[in-house]
């Protein structure tokens, strides 16, 4: 365990390393693309003296070293990321506002993917080769080949207009007093509600299940490989030869070791959802971070791309190592590298 | 004098691909992939010459036919300009395929360059460069690369693949990186390097040949999103310009359409689905051969 | 891993269980509530930093002005001013406040207000500063309910503009005021709390505001006059671009109202639905194709001719199902509009006899042309189709490039990056011909979306602010008449393809107001007044 400590020591040094260089790249970046950020978001009827006023405010008028400077300090004392263009407010408000309904909505895609991914790829497993396991094959193809956001306006059409089953897009009102962690369907629970919790999922289900389908598919396919591999192992034939029940069998000693590569794969998967989900955020009206996110870059919005790739980074670098520690922790033989 | 004589009636490399032909061939999925590649490709070729409407993919408005149902005349219906959608949609075949291509011109090459470096001169000071550089560039959604890049320059058809590839090339460095990794312990590359034998010489004759088919399946699948991905730029204005027709751009564009003219988002999607569903089925055949030979 | 199994297990039937039963029980409010859709949220809901269509229609309905359009012909009338008066050189205005206005917190209206909210407006910047920074000097409190305007220029359509000057709170916002800020000593000048909330007097408050997302508007309480009962107590405004989900949203009785700038398609599937109507209302903008007037081959007028003569304004206009006919430079129904001059119409032979006689006549393919629509602005995208066909017919080449709103802006900031022709609708700011001219055409004005003509011509510059400074408004009159006349005639900066109209649709079963009775209000906004509207 101690070994696990310094290896997530390590890689977290490593991350802030590659993420200091990353956000100094950026800013530098920004700085010599054409288009004025501040005149951008002024727009044009304003005077040049009003757009001064605010460069200085934004340390735009200052030298690239003195700005990332200033803008490194405030992150270390005040956890402020500037001041964003688009929503003429901190950044940091911004990401509390819009980063925990994105993770809200790659939880419950994590959880389908899991959920669906293992049991799809399971039952093809264990039914290889019967029409089955051609079914949920063909199925998975399909998923991994349509593009979610094919998923996202199909689903809108079926389940909200012609069925309405689920609303169209949009999210759920929820009291600001409520408002805890700024995951709704978390405040909601905290709060005891209930029914606001079941009004919430139902405004989820779609964005969440569009999201998932590839990375259900995908995971279904890894995890049906996987798990063949493994029926294909000595220590499982020999234990079916010597009586061993088939469900016993796979239940108790597959499922283990087909995770390994399962899991990898979840960890990626489940890592990409985040920066992935803009379209489907844009097609139900999901007003989360990837949304957000879409809304700086197309605006050159600079404390904006500068945070949000600082936070993809985080994101990736934390499933890697979440990755890195699971595997280790499912198969002992694969040794942590420090 | 002898050596000659036996390459000339035994050749491994033409035997071996034989061997590996056959095992594809055996998987009818496989087959059905490469065929529909095939015929994709055929169609993107002679796209002008197969379109009934040809000019349709142009600057072409015909407000007297607009919102046509699928018809004998025209077989995918007509659009909001009255253009016939099938012309379209194979010439739209063309700017897909091309700019999947020209992604992968541009990253797979510097991708696979710099794998081969880093993993050469591994546990050097190039191989933490290159690999935190790595790194660095996969820690953000290539979609996200993308968009910054293209909205950065200007919004052209080349920009996004720039946009694209520059998101997409870690991923061969990586790939490859791993791969030299695995062989360079291999007996036949460490006797190559302790006979002293050029490096290049051993890059393009050890170890790339026996890389390749990883590669090869990457890029196969990799086709497949890197359309998925442009035509998501599409939905936010990023991309191919009207009225050239891309598949993806025909989706975006025409799904403010729906329910009612459905005709116009459903059949360049299924095209979509079709090519990417092709891609996917030959990497999955070529990745079926290579785990049976790595057995 | 399998106990982990069995808990996600349950942690998903637990979902599915609540899922269930959520959606059984729903429990629904008293409020009338009304709900809409716009193309956009306003970015704030500051009245010193909007000024866009979105913006004012929030802004009528929380912030008031000294003066309001009369509600037939759109010109200034008392409101919270009762009366005023000018001085012989039109550089000094005198108000007189009524004395019972209160702002939603119940403070009374003085002539404090008045001055700090002019003030504050040209000091940040934004919004419509750029109108008043040139023309107010200061504003002196006389007394509690008397207020002066001096003016460094006499300025004719001053009492128009002033609709565009909306008075805020001062005790709240100072009371809101960080003093940490980029405005000096007034720190931030409250824009941090004016971002999500309003300090009005209007008959709404805002209650929420997402950026982007949505504004929900609630009946204010302190209101000083009677708000009708049958107006809606609660407006909920949100965002919703595409079409599709509009056609469900309405389709599913989700919204009662959505936005007027549907497509003639969405229109007619929305108009499917039961109870489901469209109105029509005039704005003073019209659609315009602005071709640069710097750039070859388009700096050649002849060139600018053959363009005017290659579109095809009929097609055009039947495309965006109908509008009002263009004459000139100005819409129509704008004060000062003339159509004393002859227009362009289309004839492709014309157009060519006009190529031939260009400078560039020969060398034509060797200038391709530019031709930039906003993305998802309507159907703008099949007039930029249509024109680019047509140029192409009469022998140019064309190159059509859908830009996002916001590079389409950055690209109109220096003449190398702005494209050969744009197509974007342009409207005025005040109710008079001077708005829309300047703002289109003067060399001040230039860098902004709304002037991709780089006009920069001294004799136009001369003309326009002859005009405006004119207190005689038929003097005024005739002095637009010429700038029309010269515009057209000699310079053709741009085409002029009709006159632009909203067109919102609502539910007739929910609501009814000014636009259903045929009564459109000739300041678009004012027809998004709430408290006008009767719920059912």
């Amino acid at each position: 365990m101690r070994l696990a400590y310094l290896l997530v020591l390590k890689r977290l040094i490593h991350i802030l390393v590659v993420l200091l260089v990353l956000s100094f790249v950026i800013f530098a970046f920004i700085r010599l693309i054409p288009g004025d950020p501040v005149r951008i978001s002024l727009g044009p009827m304003v005077s040049e003296e009003t757009v001064q006023k605010m460069r200085s405010e934004l340390y735009f008028d200052r030298p690239l070293v003195i700005q990332y400077a200033h803008w490194l300090k405030g992150i270390v004392t005040k956890g402020d990321f500037g001041l964003s263009l688009y929503t003429h407010r901190p950044v940091s408000a911004d990401i509390a506002e819009y980063l925990p309904k994105s993770l809200e909505l790659a939880l419950y895609s994590g959880i389908m993917i899991l959920v669906m991914g293992v049991l799809l790829g399971t039952i093809s497993a264990i039914f290889k080769n019967t029409w089955l396991d051609n079914l949920v094959r063909f199925i998975s193809y399909l998923g991994v080949v349509t593009p979610p956001y094919a998923f996202g306006v199909f689903f809108m059409l079926l389940f909200g207009y012609i069925l309405k089953w689920f609303p169209i897009g949009g999210m759920p009102k929820i009291d600001p007093a409520m408002t805890r962690t700024g995951m709704l369907g978390l405040d909601a629970l905290l709060a005891g509600d209930f029914a606001l919790y079941g009004q919430i999922l139902k405004y989820m289900f779609l964005p969440a299940l569009s999201l998932s389908l590839n990375s259900i598919a995908y995971q279904a396919r890894i995890h049906r490989s996987s798990m063949i591999e493994n029926i294909n192992a000595d220590y499982i034939q020999f234990a079916e030869v010597a009586g061993v029940k088939r469900i016993r069998l796979i239940m108790k000693h597959m499922m283990k070791p087909s995770f390994i590569p399962t899991f990898t794969i979840y960890g990626l998967q489940v890592g990409a959802l985040l920066g992935n989900a803009f379209i489907i955020e844009v097609i139900f009206r999901y007003a989360g971070f990837s949304q957000y996110s879409l809304n700086v870059i197309m605006n050159k919005d600079p404390y904006g791309i500068v945070a949000i790739t600082f936070i993809f980074g985080i994101v990736f670098a934390i499933v890697n190592m979440l990755i890195d520690l699971g595997v280790s922790k499912l198969d002992p033989r694969i040794s942590l590298e420090v | 004098m002898k050596k000659s004589r036996v390459e000339k009636s035994f050749n491994p490399r033409l035997e071996a691909l034989k061997k590996s032909w056959y095992k594809f061939s055996r998987n009818p999925l496989s087959l059905l992939g490469l065929s529909v590649i095939m015929v994709i490709f055929f169609l993107a070729i002679f796209a002008t010459v197969l379109a009934p409407y040809p000019e349709d993919s142009g600057l072409s408005v015909n407000f007297t036919r607009t919102f046509q149902s699928p018809s004998r005349q025209h077989l995918a219906g007509t659009d909001e300009y009255g253009r016939d959608i099938f012309s379209r949609m194979l010439v739209g075949l063309r700017y897909s395929l091309a700019i999947g291509l020209l992604v992968l011109i541009l990253a797979v090459p510097f991708g696979i360059l710099l794998g081969l470096l880093a993993g050469y001169y591994k546990e050097t000071w190039l191989e933490t460069i290159v690999m935190r550089f790595t790194e660095l560039f996969m820690s953000i959604p290539p979609l996200i690369l993308a968009m910054v890049i293209c909205t950065m320059f200007t919004n052209s058809y080349f920009f996004s693949s720039v946009g694209i590839a520059v998101a997409w090339w870690p991923w061969y460095t990586r790939l490859t990186y791993n791969l030299v990794i695995s062989v360079s312990n291999e007996l036949y590359v460490l006797y190559a390097k302790l006979s002293g034998i050029n490096v290049l010489k051993i890059i393009f004759k050890e170890i790339l040949p026996n890389i390749y088919p990883s590669i090869l399946t990457k890029m196969s699948l990799d086709m497949g999103s890197i359309i998925i991905i442009a035509s998501s730029m599409n939905f936010v204005g990023l991309g191919i310009q009207p009225p050239t027709p891309s598949l993806g751009a025909m989706v975006s564009n025409s799904i403010s359409y729906l329910p009612e003219y459905w005709w116009l988002t459903v059949f360049p999607a299924l095209l979509v689905i079709l090519i990417v569903l092709g891609f996917n089925l030959l990497g999955d055949g070529l990745n079926d051969i290579m785990s049976v030979e790595g057995k | 891993m399998k106990k982990d199994l069995q808990v996600l297990a349950s942690i998903f039937l637990v979902l599915v269980l609540v899922l269930v039963v959520g959606g059984v029980s729903a429990a629904e409010s008293n409020p009338t509530v009304l709900r809409t859709t716009a193309t956009a949220t306003p970015e704030t809901v500051d009245p010193a930093r909007g000024s866009g269509e979105n913006d004012n229609m929030i802004f009528v309905n929380v912030y008031e002005s000294l003066v309001t359009p009369n509600q037939d012909n759109g010109f200034p009338e008392p409101f919270i001013a009762t009366e005023w008066t000018v001085s012989d050189d039109g550089r000094s205005w005198v108000f007189k406040l009524r004395e019972d206005v209160v702002f939603s917190d119940g403070n009374p209206l003085t002539a404090a207000d008045v001055k700090y909210s002019m003030e504050r407006m040209i000091e940040i910047g934004e919004g419509y500063a750029f109108i008043f920074k040139d023309i107010v000097n200061k504003v002196k409190v006389i007394d509690n309910y008397k207020v002066e305007f001096v003016l460094k220029i006499p300025f004719g359509p001053f009492l128009s503009t002033l609709d565009c000057f909306k008075i805020v709170n001062k005790k709240l916002l100072e009371a809101n005021t960080l003093s940490e800020g980029r405005f000096g000593a007034n720190g931030d000048y409250g824009t941090g709390y004016l971002l999500t909330n309003s300090a009005g007097s209007g008959p709404y408050v805002v209650t929420e505001f997402k950026i982007r997302q949505s504004v929900q508007l609630e009946k204010n309480a302190n209101y000083w006059r009677e708000i009708p009962a049958q107006a809606p107590d609660q407006v909920l405004i949100t965002q919703v671009r595409e079409p599709s989900t509009t056609k469900m949203l309405i389709a599913n009785g989700d919204v009662d109202m959505v936005h007027g700038h549907q497509t003639k398609e969405t229109l007619q599937a929305l108009l499917k639905n039961e109870g489901i109507i469209h109105g029509n209302a005039s704005e003073f903008g019209l659609n315009y194709f602005m071709i640069n007037t710097k750039k070859p081959p388009t700096d050649d007028v002849h060139i600018r001719k053959a363009i005017s003569y290659a579109t095809n304004y009929e097609l055009m206009n039947e495309i965006f199902g109908g509008m009002p006919k263009a004459q000139g430079p100005v819409p129509p129904t704008l004060w000062g509009a003339s159509s004393n001059f002859d227009n362009y119409y289309y004839n492709p032979e014309k157009a060519k006899a006009a190529i031939a006689q260009s400078k560039y006549a020969d060398t034509l393919k060797d200038y391709p042309l530019d031709l930039a629509y906003i993305q998802g602005n309507g159907d703008t995208d099949k007039l930029a189709m249509v024109l680019a066909h047509d140029l192409q017919a009469v022998g140019f080449s064309v190159k059509i490039n859908e830009v996002p709103w916001v590079l389409f802006c950055n690209n109109q900031k220096v003449i190398e990056t702005s494209p050969h022709i744009t197509n974007a609708f342009c409207t005025a700011n005040y109710l008079e011909a001077g708005s829309i001219l300047e703002f289109k055409y003067a060399s001040w004005t230039t860098g902004n979306w709304n002037q991709n003509e780089w006009l920069l011509d001294d004799k136009f510059d001369t003309m326009i602010l002859e005009a405006l400074g004119t207190i005689d408004a038929d003097a005024r009159k005739q002095k637009y008449e010429d700038i029309q006349k010269y515009l057209v005639n000699e310079v053709v900066p741009s085409v002029y393809t009709f006159v632009s109209v909203l067109k919102p649709v609502w539910n007739s079963d929910v609501f009814s107001w000014r636009i259903g009775q045929g009564k459109p209000h000739p300041i678009v906004e004012y027809n998004y007044y709430y408290a006008d509207f009767a719920m059912k």
